[in-house]
């Protein structure tokens, strides 16, 4: 996998994570944390 | 197709070959993020629309996977698309068309987002909001973009559908009954999508056709798409006025559907009169307004007033609603 490749990937993980991390947070909320 | 032909059919047909690299914003631009702020805004209105009370902080998160929801959407008609995109002026500028970002990817943020929206959904909004979600997605992502977009010249008129569901998701996930007042937002916007989409593919049908997609304007012909915006909108403005009459709008929300209304007719009725789309006046492909041909300009107008009429309309429902869900709190 070239550098680009690997860069790309990166971001979309970064992406995801916060996607992740959004709805890990939605439901602390919701339990009332 | 492999990502090699894919890549070489775009070079065969033109699309552009940038030498930039990938940031954050091409994988936030697979989401659709205009397309995302409409569908949080119609999904808040519907959600304060409902005869319920509403818990904040509930509301918010059902708001956030709502949204997340239209972002993979959006992801995925990228994906899909990603050979049409490259053959539009409009589009090829994409992630996916500007060989910024790869299909596959595309599709996994799509599917990953949509798995997260609709569970997200189904805890903050109960099961019912979170099957509506999980179709909504199905429908623009399967339905309309796989389907109906490439093979029919009603595309937008079925696959508008999608569109117009957020506020019922917002209504339903609020704990709101069904009732008329539920499904008006939803027929509203679903009235409003085809003069909307048509004004704009009357100066962008060259694009359309470049790419094989039988918009109404490729398939039927100018006149005949003009003639139908203004029947689609004789329905849709009575139909944005009912509101006022039900409950759901008050006093504020007539004076906006009434005087809006009047002038999105006009607008219509001059569109229908005038020659817009007869000739190709796509002077730049990426602006969704910029187009120097002065016959076109009734179809333009039309195009920005009906975004204007819109917002205007659920804006007047969000005051008038959620002024009252304050006063009851």
């Amino acid at each position: 996998m070239d550098v680009k490749a690997q860069r790309n990937k990166a971001i979309m993980w970064a992406i995801l994570a916060l996607v992740a991390l959004i709805f890990v947070a939605s439901l602390i909320k919701m339990r009332g944390g | 197709m492999s990502d090699t032909t894919f890549e070489q059919s775009l070079e065969l047909a033109g699309a552009p070959k940038t030498a930039r690299i990938a940031g954050p914003k091409d994988y936030i631009a697979l989401l659709k993020p205009r397309v995302m702020s409409l569908v949080v805004f119609t999904a808040l209105v519907g959600y304060v629309c409902a005869p319920v009370k509403n818990n904040p902080v509930i509301m918010a998160i059902a708001i956030i996977a709502i949204a997340l929801g239209a972002g993979a959407s959006g992801a995925l008609n990228m994906w899909y698309d990603a050979d049409i995109d490259g053959l539009m002026k409009r589009t090829r500028m994409r992630p996916i068309p500007a060989g910024l970002v790869a299909k596959d990817e595309a599709l996994f943020m799509g599917l990953v987002c949509s798995f997260v929206s609709v569970a997200l959904l189904a805890l903050s909004g109960g099961l019912v909001a979170a099957g509506l979600l999980a179709f909504t997605i199905f429908f623009y992502a399967v339905v309309y973009s796989i389907w109906l977009k490439r093979h029919t010249p009603n595309n937008i008129v079925i696959g508008g559908l999608a569109g117009a569901l957020p506020p019922f998701i917002g209504w339903v996930a609020a704990g709101g009954a069904l009732s008329l007042n539920a499904f008006l937002p939803l027929l509203i916007i679903f009235l409003w999508t085809p003069p909307h989409s048509w004004a704009l593919a009357l100066y962008k049908a060259s694009d359309y056709a470049n790419a094989n997609v039988p918009m109404m304007p490729v398939v039927k012909g100018a006149k005949a798409t003009r003639i139908q915006i203004f029947v689609y909108s004789l329905f849709l403005v009575p139909l944005a006025i009912l509101p006022a009459f039900t409950g759901l709008g008050g006093m504020m929300y007539l004076g906006t559907s009434s005087v809006l209304g009047a002038i999105f007719l006009i607008l219509a009725y001059k569109l229908m009169r005038s020659n817009a789309g007869e000739i190709d006046g796509c002077a730049d492909g990426r602006s969704l307004y910029e187009d120097k041909a002065k016959l076109n300009r009734p179809a333009r107008d039309l195009f920005a007033f009906s975004l204007i009429y819109l917002t205007a309309l659920f804006i007047a429902l969000l005051l008038e609603n959620g002024f009252s869900q304050m006063a009851g709190a």
